[in-house]
């Protein structure tokens, strides 16, 4: 009988609890927000796909019967193909285009089974995201398919020969990428996509930590009846939100430095054992970032992490202010870390281009401006870095005045005060 | 006790957000080296008027002057002259007690006389070993008496204590008044303090403002007071005032 008290209780608690409704609503919104997210952009990639695959674009780099067929039929079957006289031609009206190489029929016709027919791609990309580079690839791995199929049936038509185990290859080694007028593969594309993301998620998480320590610690303060006593002394408030900025970014590095340590030694204790199978394929990566990207990779993103700890301490400060206690400042703070890693990301699923207004945006987020720095660098565009960065350190600066003005203002000491509703008495 | 007014507070009224009213056209004045109690029942307005001289909020009109210098016009300076123990005070639950008293009293010195106001704060303290442990550890009581010490080791020019003895047992809020008395005595600190405890306020106030509602209903001295409404003790001049 108590026992059934006893969990009842237990769960009114926690249902009565505004921060434990706020997590299970944000949790709710950020999970369908993601999905929603994820949808438009799969949206956008199943329309482009939808069209691109309407019409193929085909350079042929040798002239040969089998090819020839092998094209007839590609029209007759799927989709009409056009043929371009150069990559360069068939870029301009197309976002991507399919390269029969010299070779192609030789290894075609060839009785071994170690030569492979290879067709090369090359991709066209007008903004550098994950899910533009996975359209038009699953495009292009698509056509080799049915040039696969097609094949044998060609082969079959043409010499009367049966060879049904030759398939077509298009390793990503063979497709090129053109972004920002520059030529890249396919694997260095996708590596910097991942850098991108990393990055992004390390300067949010980080930003979130922040977030949360400022305002739980200013709210806490308050909870533990000092902060009256503080604010009654003869310190410029300026000097105390300062401080309490600094002192929060202090605490996320200490965080963000032991996880990402708990993390390496995580990875390297699950390598270990398999280590002489998989080498050390992740130091590869970061290596090939670093001499792709020149040695301001590590620039990308120790600069917004700075800027991104400052403007979130800020934040965390200006929400520990107004809030009564610390419970109402983790339901205030929790959704703004949810915000900076979920948008800080959304744009990467979007495909966004980089432009002054996504640039204005990303400043806004400042968790997303790594991405803005590696496309600045690769499109040789200054411009767009500088809008990103200037949005940025005005919001932070911007911020921080805002929190010296709370700190200024009756709302430190009393916080806000949702109207609640009224009981009506009973005599 | 001098002459000179420590505190001018002039119709003062603050009225906060959804239209509560917290003090309306409050005028008093307290004398330098007085210690003057504002007594009233629960949200009669006597921490918003100690919050204002504070300088903690702003009033939403009148003025408030502390030794000649406003508190909306000159926060700054007006907290280099008075220091505030809000109501419950506490101290940073992770800190040692000695560490409190350290941090809190290097806001306002340096050099010798920060190590001479800690010296003087342990003393007041009196909890010895006690203060080596996190402040978590400590009983309400002893939380108080953390606080108290580093406002009085301070010396402001005016103390402002926002009901000083509440949650304490009568033989630590005894202790805390003979304090607050001491310093008063030996170093003409004005004291500005709140109370419930009508007998606290009576054994320690020089003079004493009574606030119903957010106004100032009657103001005197204790003997005067009484006097003045045929009263044998505060608490019926209390009753009798409010009306």
């Amino acid at each position: 009988m108590a026992l059934r008290h006893l969990v009842i209780r237990e769960i009114k608690v926690a249902l009565k609890n505004p921060a434990f409704i706020a997590s299970l609503i944000l949790l709710f919104v950020f999970y369908a927000a993601v999905g929603g997210v994820t949808r438009v952009g799969v949206s956008q990639s199943v329309e482009e796909v939808r069209k691109m695959a309407m019409r193929i674009p085909v350079v042929v780099e040798e002239s040969s019967p089998l090819i020839k067929a092998l094209l007839q039929n590609l029209n007759a079957s799927v989709s009409s193909v056009k043929l371009y006289q150069s990559v360069d031609e068939a870029l301009s009206e197309n976002s991507y285009v399919i390269v029969f190489p010299k070779g192609f029929t030789e290894d075609a016709l060839a009785q071994s089974m170690q030569k492979v027919p290879m067709l090369k791609a090359v991709i066209k990309l007008d903004s550098l995201s994950q899910v533009s580079v996975q359209s038009r690839v699953s495009v292009v791995q698509s056509v080799r398919q049915v040039v696969s199929r097609l094949l044998p049936v060609t082969l079959t038509q043409l010499y009367n020969i049966t060879i049904t185990q030759k398939e077509v290859a298009l390793p990503d080694q063979n497709i090129a990428t053109i972004v920002y007028n520059r030529v890249l593969g396919l694997t260095e594309v996708n590596s910097i996509l991942g850098f991108s993301v990393a990055a992004i998620f390390v300067v949010a998480f980080v930003m979130g930590i922040a977030t949360s320590y400022a305002a739980t610690n200013t709210a806490m303060e308050k909870v533990e009846k000092a902060f009256e006593m503080l604010l009654a002394q003869p310190v410029p408030r300026r000097e105390i939100v300062l401080a309490k900025i600094l002192g929060s970014i202090a605490l996320a590095l200490l965080n963000a430095a032991v996880v990402l340590i708990a993390v390496l030694v995580m990875i390297y204790l699950m390598a270990s054992p398999a280590s002489s199978t998989t080498g050390n394929g992740a130091a590869t990566i970061i290596g090939f970032d670093i001499a792709l990207l020149g040695k301001n990779a590590i620039t990308y993103i120790v600069l917004p992490l700075t800027i991104g700890l400052i403007y979130s301490g800020a934040i965390g400060v200006v929400l520990g202010s107004v809030s009564p206690d610390e419970r109402t400042a983790s339901v205030l703070s929790m959704p703004i870390t949810f915000l900076y890693i979920g948008l800080g990301i959304a744009g990467m699923f979007l495909s966004l281009p980089i432009n002054p207004v996504t640039a204005v945006i990303y400043g806004v987020l400042v968790a997303p401006l790594p991405y803005v720095f590696i496309v600045s660098e690769l499109s040789k565009n200054p411009e767009l870095l500088a809008i990103g960065m200037g949005t940025a350190i005005t919001l932070c600066i911007m911020v921080i005045a805002i929190a010296i003005i709370i700190f200024n203002r009756d709302i430190v000491i009393l916080g806000i005060r949702l109207p609640r509703r009224r009981k009506i008495e009973l005599e | 006790m001098s002459s000179g007014v420590a505190v001018e507070v002039r119709n003062l009224t603050k009225v906060y957000g959804g239209g509560v009213v917290g003090v309306s056209d409050l005028t008093f004045a307290i004398r330098e080296g007085e210690i003057y109690g504002l007594i009233g029942p629960n949200g009669s307005g006597k921490t918003t008027t100690l919050r204002i001289i504070a300088t903690l909020i702003k009033p939403t009109s009148g003025f408030a002057k502390v030794f000649g210098v406003d508190v909306v016009k000159e926060p700054l300076k007006v907290r280099q002259l008075v220091n505030y123990l809000p109501e419950e005070a506490g101290a940073y639950r992770d800190l040692t007690g000695y560490d409190f008293i350290r941090f809190m009293l290097s806001l306002r010195f340096s050099g010798r006389r920060l190590e001479e106001a800690v010296s003087e704060a342990i003393e007041i303290a009196g909890l010895g070993n006690a203060l080596k442990r996190p402040v978590r550890t400590y009983s309400k009581g002893m939380k108080r008496l953390l606080a108290l010490s580093t406002v009085l080791a301070s010396r402001p020019r005016l103390l402002i204590l926002d009901e000083p003895t509440t949650g304490l047992d009568v033989e630590r809020s005894i202790q805390v008044r003979q304090i607050i008395a001491r310093y008063n005595r030996e170093y003409g600190i004005t004291v500005l303090l709140s109370s419930h405890n009508m007998l606290e306020v009576e054994n320690l106030c020089h003079r004493v403002g009574i606030l119903y509602r957010g106004k100032l209903v009657a103001e005197g001295s204790v003997e005067e007071l009484k006097a003045r409404t045929g009263s044998r003790n505060l608490e019926e001049v209390f009753m009798r005032v409010r009306g």
